[in-house]
Protein backbone atom coordinates (compact mmCIF):
# COMPACT_ATOMS: atom_id res chain seq x y z
CA UNK A 1 0.00 0.00 0.00
CA UNK A 2 2.68 2.43 0.96
CA UNK A 3 5.45 1.21 -1.32
CA UNK A 4 5.92 3.28 -4.39
CA UNK A 5 6.60 0.13 -6.47
CA UNK A 6 2.91 -0.87 -6.39
CA UNK A 7 1.41 -0.09 -9.79
CA UNK A 8 -1.30 2.56 -9.53
CA UNK A 9 -4.93 1.52 -9.73
CA UNK A 10 -6.08 4.61 -11.56
CA UNK A 11 -3.87 7.07 -13.32
CA UNK A 12 -4.82 10.49 -14.62
CA UNK A 13 -2.30 11.82 -17.12
CA UNK A 14 -2.02 15.37 -18.32
CA UNK A 15 -5.57 16.23 -17.25
CA UNK A 16 -6.47 19.72 -18.39
CA UNK A 17 -9.89 21.29 -18.09
CA UNK A 18 -10.86 24.61 -19.61
CA UNK A 19 -14.10 26.51 -19.53
CA UNK A 20 -14.69 29.46 -21.81
CA UNK A 21 -10.96 29.82 -22.43
CA UNK A 22 -10.18 29.79 -18.71
CA UNK A 23 -7.89 27.03 -17.50
CA UNK A 24 -9.49 25.37 -14.47
CA UNK A 25 -7.19 22.35 -14.25
CA UNK A 26 -3.70 22.67 -15.61
CA UNK A 27 -2.11 19.39 -16.83
CA UNK A 28 -2.40 17.31 -13.70
CA UNK A 29 -0.85 13.87 -13.31
CA UNK A 30 -2.25 11.93 -10.40
CA UNK A 31 -2.52 8.28 -9.50
CA UNK A 32 -4.41 6.36 -6.87
CA UNK A 33 -2.80 3.23 -5.43
CA UNK A 34 -4.95 0.25 -4.44
CA UNK A 35 -5.97 0.30 -0.81
CA UNK A 36 -4.51 3.69 0.07
CA UNK A 37 -6.23 6.74 1.47
CA UNK A 38 -5.37 9.72 -0.70
CA UNK A 39 -6.46 13.20 0.30
CA UNK A 40 -6.83 15.98 -2.23
CA UNK A 41 -6.50 19.23 -0.35
CA UNK A 42 -7.26 22.63 -1.79
CA UNK A 43 -8.85 25.91 -0.82
CA UNK A 44 -12.10 27.08 -2.37
CA UNK A 45 -11.71 27.54 -6.12
CA UNK A 46 -8.64 25.31 -6.32
CA UNK A 47 -10.37 22.92 -8.71
CA UNK A 48 -11.20 20.02 -6.39
CA UNK A 49 -14.73 19.58 -7.70
CA UNK A 50 -13.68 19.95 -11.35
CA UNK A 51 -10.99 17.30 -10.84
CA UNK A 52 -13.51 14.89 -9.31
CA UNK A 53 -16.05 15.53 -12.02
CA UNK A 54 -13.51 14.85 -14.76
CA UNK A 55 -12.48 11.62 -13.09
CA UNK A 56 -16.11 10.52 -12.88
CA UNK A 57 -16.95 11.74 -16.37
CA UNK A 58 -19.71 14.05 -15.24
CA UNK A 59 -18.39 17.47 -16.25
CA UNK A 60 -21.08 19.98 -17.15
CA UNK A 61 -21.74 21.30 -20.63
CA UNK A 62 -19.08 23.72 -21.82
CA UNK A 63 -16.17 22.18 -19.95
CA UNK A 64 -13.38 21.07 -22.29
CA UNK A 65 -11.46 18.13 -20.88
CA UNK A 66 -8.25 16.65 -22.26
CA UNK A 67 -5.78 14.07 -21.06
CA UNK A 68 -6.12 10.37 -20.45
CA UNK A 69 -7.25 7.93 -17.83
CA UNK A 70 -5.60 4.58 -17.21
CA UNK A 71 -7.43 1.88 -15.28
CA UNK A 72 -6.43 -1.79 -15.04
CA UNK A 73 -3.95 -1.36 -17.85
CA UNK A 74 -6.49 0.14 -20.25
CA UNK A 75 -6.37 3.70 -21.40
CA UNK A 76 -9.21 6.08 -22.19
CA UNK A 77 -9.15 9.54 -23.74
CA UNK A 78 -10.71 12.01 -21.35
CA UNK A 79 -11.97 14.33 -24.10
CA UNK A 80 -14.90 12.02 -24.81
CA UNK A 81 -15.08 10.50 -21.35
CA UNK A 82 -18.62 10.12 -20.00
CA UNK A 83 -19.67 8.23 -16.90
CA UNK A 84 -21.86 5.82 -18.91
CA UNK A 85 -18.99 4.34 -20.94
CA UNK A 86 -16.16 5.06 -18.56
CA UNK A 87 -13.50 2.50 -17.74
CA UNK A 88 -14.06 3.28 -14.10
CA UNK A 89 -17.82 2.76 -14.29
CA UNK A 90 -18.88 0.69 -11.32
CA UNK A 91 -15.42 0.89 -9.79
CA UNK A 92 -15.68 4.30 -8.19
CA UNK A 93 -18.35 5.12 -5.64
CA UNK A 94 -19.08 8.72 -4.76
CA UNK A 95 -20.41 9.91 -1.42
CA UNK A 96 -21.74 13.45 -1.69
CA UNK A 97 -21.01 16.21 0.79
CA UNK A 98 -24.63 16.62 1.78
CA UNK A 99 -26.24 13.23 2.50
CA UNK A 100 -29.77 14.40 1.82
CA UNK A 101 -29.03 14.94 -1.90
CA UNK A 102 -28.20 11.25 -2.22
CA UNK A 103 -31.51 9.99 -0.89
CA UNK A 104 -35.00 10.17 -2.35
CA UNK A 105 -37.12 11.99 0.24
CA UNK A 106 -40.31 10.27 -0.92
CA UNK A 107 -39.13 6.67 -0.71
CA UNK A 108 -38.63 4.45 2.29
CA UNK A 109 -35.03 3.72 3.19
CA UNK A 110 -35.52 0.01 2.80
CA UNK A 111 -36.61 0.51 -0.79
CA UNK A 112 -33.59 2.71 -1.47
CA UNK A 113 -31.31 0.08 0.00
CA UNK A 114 -32.86 -2.59 -2.26
CA UNK A 115 -32.27 -0.31 -5.25
CA UNK A 116 -28.66 0.07 -4.24
CA UNK A 117 -28.30 -3.71 -3.97
CA UNK A 118 -29.94 -4.12 -7.33
CA UNK A 119 -27.62 -1.55 -8.86
CA UNK A 120 -24.65 -3.31 -7.39
CA UNK A 121 -25.84 -6.60 -8.84
CA UNK A 122 -26.44 -5.04 -12.25
CA UNK A 123 -22.86 -3.82 -12.25
CA UNK A 124 -21.62 -7.32 -11.60
CA UNK A 125 -23.76 -8.63 -14.43
CA UNK A 126 -26.24 -10.70 -12.42
CA UNK A 127 -29.39 -8.78 -13.16
CA UNK A 128 -32.05 -11.03 -11.64
CA UNK A 129 -33.02 -9.36 -8.38
CA UNK A 130 -34.20 -12.53 -6.67
CA UNK A 131 -30.99 -14.43 -7.25
CA UNK A 132 -29.37 -13.09 -4.17
CA UNK A 133 -26.60 -15.48 -3.34
CA UNK A 134 -25.79 -16.36 0.25
CA UNK A 135 -22.35 -14.80 -0.09
CA UNK A 136 -23.77 -11.52 -1.31
CA UNK A 137 -26.27 -11.50 1.50
CA UNK A 138 -23.65 -11.91 4.18
CA UNK A 139 -21.53 -9.26 2.51
CA UNK A 140 -24.29 -6.66 2.52
CA UNK A 141 -25.34 -7.55 6.04
CA UNK A 142 -21.73 -7.25 7.08
CA UNK A 143 -21.49 -3.76 5.66
CA UNK A 144 -24.66 -2.70 7.43
CA UNK A 145 -23.50 -4.02 10.77
CA UNK A 146 -20.00 -2.59 10.35
CA UNK A 147 -21.49 0.82 9.76
CA UNK A 148 -23.80 0.25 12.72
CA UNK A 149 -26.95 0.66 10.67
CA UNK A 150 -29.85 -0.95 12.42
CA UNK A 151 -33.21 -2.01 11.02
CA UNK A 152 -34.69 0.31 8.43
CA UNK A 153 -38.22 -0.31 9.77
CA UNK A 154 -40.51 1.74 7.62
CA UNK A 155 -38.53 4.93 7.92
CA UNK A 156 -38.18 7.75 5.42
CA UNK A 157 -34.90 9.68 5.06
CA UNK A 158 -36.07 12.66 7.09
CA UNK A 159 -36.74 10.38 10.07
CA UNK A 160 -33.06 9.57 10.28
CA UNK A 161 -30.37 11.92 11.51
CA UNK A 162 -27.85 13.28 9.06
CA UNK A 163 -25.18 11.09 10.58
CA UNK A 164 -27.26 7.99 9.89
CA UNK A 165 -28.07 9.20 6.37
CA UNK A 166 -24.38 9.70 5.68
CA UNK A 167 -23.63 6.18 6.89
CA UNK A 168 -26.35 4.76 4.70
CA UNK A 169 -24.76 6.47 1.69
CA UNK A 170 -21.43 4.99 2.69
CA UNK A 171 -23.12 1.58 2.78
CA UNK A 172 -24.62 2.24 -0.69
CA UNK A 173 -21.12 3.02 -1.90
CA UNK A 174 -19.52 -0.03 -0.29
CA UNK A 175 -21.94 -2.76 -1.40
CA UNK A 176 -21.08 -2.16 -5.04
CA UNK A 177 -17.58 -3.40 -4.07
CA UNK A 178 -15.89 -0.41 -5.65
CA UNK A 179 -12.15 -0.10 -6.02
CA UNK A 180 -12.26 3.53 -4.96
CA UNK A 181 -14.63 5.42 -2.73
CA UNK A 182 -14.73 9.19 -3.00
CA UNK A 183 -15.60 11.22 0.08
CA UNK A 184 -16.41 14.79 -0.90
CA UNK A 185 -15.86 17.10 2.10
CA UNK A 186 -16.91 14.29 4.45
CA UNK A 187 -17.15 16.36 7.61
CA UNK A 188 -18.77 19.57 6.51
CA UNK A 189 -22.40 18.50 6.76
CA UNK A 190 -21.97 16.61 10.02
CA UNK A 191 -21.42 17.50 13.64
CA UNK A 192 -17.92 16.62 14.82
CA UNK A 193 -18.79 13.67 17.07
CA UNK A 194 -20.74 11.94 14.30
CA UNK A 195 -18.23 12.90 11.62
CA UNK A 196 -15.34 11.46 13.61
CA UNK A 197 -17.14 8.17 14.19
CA UNK A 198 -18.27 7.85 10.56
CA UNK A 199 -14.80 8.56 9.20
CA UNK A 200 -13.05 6.14 11.53
CA UNK A 201 -15.55 3.46 10.56
CA UNK A 202 -15.45 4.01 6.82
CA UNK A 203 -11.67 4.08 6.65
CA UNK A 204 -11.62 0.84 8.63
CA UNK A 205 -14.15 -0.88 6.35
CA UNK A 206 -12.25 0.35 3.30
CA UNK A 207 -8.99 -1.03 4.69
CA UNK A 208 -10.63 -4.38 5.44
CA UNK A 209 -11.83 -4.67 1.84
CA UNK A 210 -8.74 -3.12 0.21
CA UNK A 211 -10.73 -0.19 -1.16
CA UNK A 212 -8.91 3.07 -1.87
CA UNK A 213 -10.36 6.18 -0.28
CA UNK A 214 -10.11 9.46 -2.14
CA UNK A 215 -10.89 12.18 0.34
CA UNK A 216 -11.47 15.66 -1.02
CA UNK A 217 -11.29 18.41 1.54
CA UNK A 218 -10.23 21.98 2.24
CA UNK A 219 -8.98 20.94 5.67
CA UNK A 220 -5.33 19.92 5.70
CA UNK A 221 -5.44 18.98 9.38
CA UNK A 222 -8.27 16.54 8.68
CA UNK A 223 -6.49 15.16 5.61
CA UNK A 224 -3.27 14.45 7.49
CA UNK A 225 -5.17 12.62 10.22
CA UNK A 226 -6.57 10.03 7.82
CA UNK A 227 -4.56 9.97 4.61
CA UNK A 228 -1.54 7.90 3.62
CA UNK A 229 -0.76 10.41 0.89
CA UNK A 230 -1.73 14.03 0.41
CA UNK A 231 -2.07 15.92 -2.89
CA UNK A 232 -2.15 19.70 -2.66
CA UNK A 233 -4.15 21.52 -5.31
CA UNK A 234 -4.07 25.27 -5.86
CA UNK A 235 -5.50 27.36 -8.73
CA UNK A 236 -5.91 24.26 -10.87
CA UNK A 237 -2.32 23.09 -10.44
CA UNK A 238 -1.10 20.12 -8.51
CA UNK A 239 1.40 21.78 -6.20
CA UNK A 240 2.73 18.75 -4.44
CA UNK A 241 1.98 15.06 -3.83
CA UNK A 242 3.66 13.15 -1.06
CA UNK A 243 3.37 10.81 1.87
CA UNK A 244 1.53 12.52 4.72
CA UNK A 245 4.61 12.70 6.93
CA UNK A 246 6.69 14.17 4.11
CA UNK A 247 4.09 16.85 3.47
CA UNK A 248 3.93 17.72 7.16
CA UNK A 249 7.62 17.62 7.93
CA UNK A 250 9.34 18.69 4.74
CA UNK A 251 6.97 20.30 2.27
CA UNK A 252 8.87 21.23 -0.86
CA UNK A 253 6.60 24.04 -2.03
CA UNK A 254 6.14 27.36 -0.20
CA UNK A 255 2.37 27.20 -0.73
CA UNK A 256 2.24 23.82 0.99
CA UNK A 257 4.44 24.93 3.85
CA UNK A 258 2.18 27.92 4.37
CA UNK A 259 -0.84 25.61 4.51
CA UNK A 260 0.98 23.28 6.89
CA UNK A 261 1.92 26.22 9.09
CA UNK A 262 -1.67 27.45 9.22
CA UNK A 263 -3.45 24.14 9.61
CA UNK A 264 -3.96 24.66 13.32
CA UNK A 265 -4.80 27.73 15.35
CA UNK A 266 -2.13 29.39 17.37
CA UNK A 267 1.35 30.71 16.91
CA UNK A 268 2.98 27.78 18.67
CA UNK A 269 2.73 25.88 15.41
CA UNK A 270 3.73 28.78 13.20
CA UNK B 1 -20.72 44.04 32.06
CA UNK B 2 -23.12 41.53 30.46
CA UNK B 3 -25.15 39.28 32.69
CA UNK B 4 -27.54 36.58 31.57
CA UNK B 5 -29.77 35.10 34.24
CA UNK B 6 -32.05 32.05 33.95
CA UNK B 7 -32.68 32.75 30.31
CA UNK B 8 -35.24 30.45 28.70
CA UNK B 9 -36.83 30.57 25.29
CA UNK B 10 -39.93 28.66 24.35
CA UNK B 11 -41.59 28.57 21.00
CA UNK B 12 -44.73 26.66 20.11
CA UNK B 13 -44.55 24.75 23.38
CA UNK B 14 -41.04 23.63 22.57
CA UNK B 15 -38.30 24.59 24.94
CA UNK B 16 -35.42 25.82 22.81
CA UNK B 17 -33.26 27.17 25.60
CA UNK B 18 -33.51 26.33 29.26
CA UNK B 19 -32.03 28.14 32.21
CA UNK B 20 -28.97 29.71 30.63
CA UNK B 21 -26.67 31.66 32.95
CA UNK B 22 -23.41 33.36 32.12
CA UNK B 23 -21.64 36.68 32.38
CA UNK B 24 -19.06 38.54 30.39
CA UNK B 25 -16.59 41.19 31.54
CA UNK B 26 -15.09 43.97 29.47
CA UNK B 27 -12.33 42.67 27.21
CA UNK B 28 -13.38 39.03 27.52
CA UNK B 29 -14.13 36.57 24.73
CA UNK B 30 -16.79 33.92 25.17
CA UNK B 31 -17.12 31.07 22.70
CA UNK B 32 -20.48 29.34 22.47
CA UNK B 33 -20.00 25.84 21.09
CA UNK B 34 -22.38 22.97 20.46
CA UNK B 35 -23.78 20.83 17.69
CA UNK B 36 -26.26 22.05 15.14
CA UNK B 37 -29.65 22.34 16.78
CA UNK B 38 -28.19 22.83 20.23
CA UNK B 39 -29.52 26.39 20.44
CA UNK B 40 -26.43 28.49 19.72
CA UNK B 41 -28.08 30.75 17.19
CA UNK B 42 -31.29 30.95 19.22
CA UNK B 43 -29.25 32.15 22.19
CA UNK B 44 -27.58 34.82 20.10
CA UNK B 45 -30.88 35.94 18.65
CA UNK B 46 -32.49 36.14 22.05
CA UNK B 47 -29.59 38.22 23.37
CA UNK B 48 -30.00 40.59 20.45
CA UNK B 49 -33.72 40.85 21.14
CA UNK B 50 -34.78 39.19 17.90
CA UNK B 51 -36.60 36.46 19.83
CA UNK B 52 -38.60 37.26 22.97
CA UNK B 53 -37.41 35.62 26.18
CA UNK B 54 -39.91 33.43 27.98
CA UNK B 55 -38.04 33.66 31.23
CA UNK B 56 -35.02 35.31 32.73
CA UNK B 57 -33.22 38.53 32.04
CA UNK B 58 -30.27 39.98 30.19
CA UNK B 59 -28.51 43.04 31.51
CA UNK B 60 -25.80 45.06 29.86
CA UNK B 61 -24.23 48.03 31.64
CA UNK B 62 -27.35 48.45 33.74
CA UNK B 63 -29.80 48.22 30.84
CA UNK B 64 -32.04 45.29 31.64
CA UNK B 65 -33.87 43.34 29.01
CA UNK B 66 -36.41 41.11 30.64
CA UNK B 67 -39.17 38.71 29.96
CA UNK B 68 -41.89 38.80 28.88
CA UNK B 69 -41.62 42.49 28.18
CA UNK B 70 -40.29 42.57 24.64
CA UNK B 71 -40.94 46.20 23.87
CA UNK B 72 -37.26 46.96 23.98
CA UNK B 73 -35.57 45.89 20.80
CA UNK B 74 -32.38 44.19 21.78
CA UNK B 75 -29.49 45.45 23.77
CA UNK B 76 -27.85 48.80 23.24
CA UNK B 77 -24.23 48.99 22.13
CA UNK B 78 -24.07 45.57 20.55
CA UNK B 79 -23.26 44.69 16.95
CA UNK B 80 -23.30 41.47 15.04
CA UNK B 81 -21.22 39.85 12.29
CA UNK B 82 -22.78 36.98 10.36
CA UNK B 83 -21.45 33.85 8.74
CA UNK B 84 -21.93 34.70 5.08
CA UNK B 85 -20.53 38.17 4.41
CA UNK B 86 -21.87 38.42 0.86
CA UNK B 87 -25.42 37.73 2.04
CA UNK B 88 -24.97 40.29 4.80
CA UNK B 89 -24.09 43.15 2.44
CA UNK B 90 -26.55 44.86 0.15
CA UNK B 91 -25.35 43.98 -3.37
CA UNK B 92 -26.72 47.22 -4.81
CA UNK B 93 -24.94 49.52 -2.43
CA UNK B 94 -21.33 50.55 -2.32
CA UNK B 95 -19.38 49.28 0.63
CA UNK B 96 -19.17 52.72 2.20
CA UNK B 97 -22.97 53.10 2.17
CA UNK B 98 -23.33 49.75 3.94
CA UNK B 99 -20.87 50.84 6.59
CA UNK B 100 -22.50 54.25 6.97
CA UNK B 101 -25.81 52.55 7.76
CA UNK B 102 -24.42 51.64 11.16
CA UNK B 103 -24.13 55.35 11.90
CA UNK B 104 -27.55 56.50 10.81
CA UNK B 105 -28.67 57.20 14.35
CA UNK B 106 -25.55 59.16 15.25
CA UNK B 107 -25.38 62.92 14.95
CA UNK B 108 -22.16 62.86 12.95
CA UNK B 109 -21.72 65.19 10.00
CA UNK B 110 -20.98 63.80 6.53
CA UNK B 111 -17.27 64.54 6.76
CA UNK B 112 -17.06 62.86 10.15
CA UNK B 113 -18.87 59.81 8.82
CA UNK B 114 -16.47 59.61 5.88
CA UNK B 115 -13.58 59.86 8.31
CA UNK B 116 -15.04 57.15 10.57
CA UNK B 117 -15.47 54.85 7.57
CA UNK B 118 -11.86 55.41 6.49
CA UNK B 119 -10.71 54.73 10.04
CA UNK B 120 -12.74 51.53 10.31
CA UNK B 121 -11.49 50.21 6.95
CA UNK B 122 -8.00 51.01 8.10
CA UNK B 123 -8.60 49.09 11.32
CA UNK B 124 -9.59 45.96 9.42
CA UNK B 125 -6.58 46.39 7.12
CA UNK B 126 -8.46 47.02 3.91
CA UNK B 127 -6.84 49.23 1.26
CA UNK B 128 -8.01 52.79 0.56
CA UNK B 129 -10.48 53.06 -2.27
CA UNK B 130 -12.24 49.80 -1.45
CA UNK B 131 -15.13 51.75 0.07
CA UNK B 132 -16.22 52.76 -3.43
CA UNK B 133 -16.63 49.18 -4.65
CA UNK B 134 -19.68 46.97 -4.65
CA UNK B 135 -19.81 43.66 -2.73
CA UNK B 136 -19.53 41.71 -6.01
CA UNK B 137 -16.20 43.40 -6.69
CA UNK B 138 -14.48 42.26 -3.51
CA UNK B 139 -13.39 38.86 -2.26
CA UNK B 140 -15.13 36.87 0.44
CA UNK B 141 -12.41 37.66 2.98
CA UNK B 142 -12.58 41.36 2.14
CA UNK B 143 -16.37 41.28 2.46
CA UNK B 144 -16.09 39.77 5.93
CA UNK B 145 -13.63 42.54 6.86
CA UNK B 146 -16.19 45.08 5.60
CA UNK B 147 -18.82 43.49 7.87
CA UNK B 148 -16.44 43.78 10.80
CA UNK B 149 -15.73 47.42 9.89
CA UNK B 150 -19.47 48.06 9.76
CA UNK B 151 -19.83 46.58 13.23
CA UNK B 152 -16.95 48.46 14.88
CA UNK B 153 -17.74 51.83 13.34
CA UNK B 154 -20.78 52.06 15.64
CA UNK B 155 -18.47 51.75 18.66
CA UNK B 156 -20.22 48.88 20.41
CA UNK B 157 -19.26 47.33 23.74
CA UNK B 158 -19.95 43.79 22.62
CA UNK B 159 -19.59 42.20 19.23
CA UNK B 160 -21.54 39.05 18.41
CA UNK B 161 -20.19 36.69 15.76
CA UNK B 162 -22.13 33.80 14.26
CA UNK B 163 -19.52 31.49 12.67
CA UNK B 164 -17.65 34.46 11.23
CA UNK B 165 -14.76 32.50 9.72
CA UNK B 166 -16.26 29.20 8.61
CA UNK B 167 -16.91 30.36 5.05
CA UNK B 168 -13.29 31.42 4.55
CA UNK B 169 -10.07 29.64 3.59
CA UNK B 170 -7.75 28.57 6.40
CA UNK B 171 -5.07 31.21 5.89
CA UNK B 172 -7.59 34.05 5.52
CA UNK B 173 -9.29 32.83 8.72
CA UNK B 174 -6.10 33.24 10.65
CA UNK B 175 -5.41 36.71 9.24
CA UNK B 176 -8.88 37.95 10.13
CA UNK B 177 -8.71 36.41 13.60
CA UNK B 178 -5.53 38.40 14.22
CA UNK B 179 -7.21 41.59 13.05
CA UNK B 180 -10.10 40.90 15.43
CA UNK B 181 -7.74 40.32 18.32
CA UNK B 182 -5.95 43.64 17.71
CA UNK B 183 -9.24 45.56 17.38
CA UNK B 184 -10.45 44.01 20.62
CA UNK B 185 -7.37 45.17 22.51
CA UNK B 186 -7.43 48.66 20.96
CA UNK B 187 -11.06 49.30 21.80
CA UNK B 188 -11.49 47.16 24.92
CA UNK B 189 -14.27 45.22 23.27
CA UNK B 190 -15.90 42.01 24.39
CA UNK B 191 -16.59 39.26 21.90
CA UNK B 192 -19.15 36.49 21.85
CA UNK B 193 -18.45 33.90 19.17
CA UNK B 194 -20.60 31.06 17.97
CA UNK B 195 -18.22 28.55 16.54
CA UNK B 196 -17.73 24.86 16.07
CA UNK B 197 -14.03 25.23 15.50
CA UNK B 198 -12.60 24.05 18.79
CA UNK B 199 -9.08 24.99 17.73
CA UNK B 200 -10.19 28.59 17.34
CA UNK B 201 -12.02 28.49 20.67
CA UNK B 202 -8.99 27.16 22.48
CA UNK B 203 -6.80 29.88 21.08
CA UNK B 204 -9.01 32.94 21.34
CA UNK B 205 -11.63 32.31 24.03
CA UNK B 206 -11.40 33.21 27.70
CA UNK B 207 -14.52 31.23 28.53
CA UNK B 208 -16.41 28.40 26.90
CA UNK B 209 -20.16 27.89 27.00
CA UNK B 210 -21.01 24.43 25.72
CA UNK B 211 -24.64 23.93 24.77
CA UNK B 212 -26.37 20.61 24.29
CA UNK B 213 -30.05 20.39 23.42
CA UNK B 214 -30.80 23.86 24.68
CA UNK B 215 -29.08 23.43 28.03
CA UNK B 216 -25.69 24.47 29.28
CA UNK B 217 -23.58 21.31 29.28
CA UNK B 218 -20.54 23.15 30.51
CA UNK B 219 -19.53 26.72 31.37
CA UNK B 220 -15.83 26.98 32.09
CA UNK B 221 -12.62 28.86 31.67
CA UNK B 222 -10.91 27.89 28.46
CA UNK B 223 -7.92 26.24 30.13
CA UNK B 224 -10.00 23.99 32.33
CA UNK B 225 -12.38 23.05 29.56
CA UNK B 226 -9.63 21.83 27.27
CA UNK B 227 -7.62 20.18 30.06
CA UNK B 228 -10.38 18.53 32.04
CA UNK B 229 -13.87 18.82 30.62
CA UNK B 230 -16.41 18.09 33.34
CA UNK B 231 -19.25 16.75 31.25
CA UNK B 232 -19.24 13.47 29.36
CA UNK B 233 -20.51 15.40 26.36
CA UNK B 234 -17.57 17.79 26.54
CA UNK B 235 -15.14 14.89 26.65
CA UNK B 236 -16.77 13.25 23.66
CA UNK B 237 -16.59 16.48 21.70
CA UNK B 238 -12.90 16.98 22.47
CA UNK B 239 -12.13 13.40 21.50
CA UNK B 240 -13.86 13.94 18.15
CA UNK B 241 -11.90 17.15 17.60
CA UNK B 242 -8.63 15.29 18.14
CA UNK B 243 -9.67 12.58 15.68
CA UNK B 244 -10.65 15.13 13.04
CA UNK B 245 -7.47 17.09 13.56
CA UNK B 246 -9.20 20.32 14.64
CA UNK B 247 -7.08 20.08 17.77
CA UNK B 248 -3.46 19.11 17.27
CA UNK B 249 -1.25 16.49 18.94
CA UNK B 250 -3.06 13.18 18.64
CA UNK B 251 -2.91 10.90 15.64
CA UNK B 252 -6.01 9.01 14.55
CA UNK B 253 -4.10 5.77 14.26
CA UNK B 254 -3.15 5.98 17.94
CA UNK B 255 -6.76 6.66 18.84
CA UNK B 256 -7.94 3.70 16.77
CA UNK B 257 -5.34 1.48 18.41
CA UNK B 258 -6.31 2.60 21.91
Amino acid sequence: MKGKETPPLVELSDLTVTYDGQVLIDSINLDVIAGETLAIVGESGAGKTTLLRSLLGVTSHGFKVSGSLTFKGQQQDLASHRSSDSLVKGSIAYVPQNPSVGLDPLKRLKWQWSQALRGARALKGTLLPKEQGAEEKTFSENILSQLKLKAFDKKYPHQWSRGMQQRLLLAFALIAKPKIIILDEPTSALDPIIAAKALVEVTKVARDHNISVLMVTHDLALATQFADRVAVLSSGKLIEVGMTDEILNSPSDPYTSNLVKHRHWGHAHA
Amino acid sequence: MLEVNNLSVQMQNQCLLEDINFDLCRGETLCIIGESGSGKTTLLRSLLGLIPLSQGSVSLNGHVYQSPESSQIGLPSTQMVMQDPIAALNPRKKVKISIAESLYRSSLKAAEIAHAIKQALNDVELPDGLENRYPSQISLGQAQRVCIARAIVAKPDILFFDEPLSALDAIIQKQIAQVLERIKKQNELSYIFITHDLGFARHYADKILLLNRGKVAEYQGVGLFFERPESAYGQELLEAAYILGSLPHKKTKEIQAA
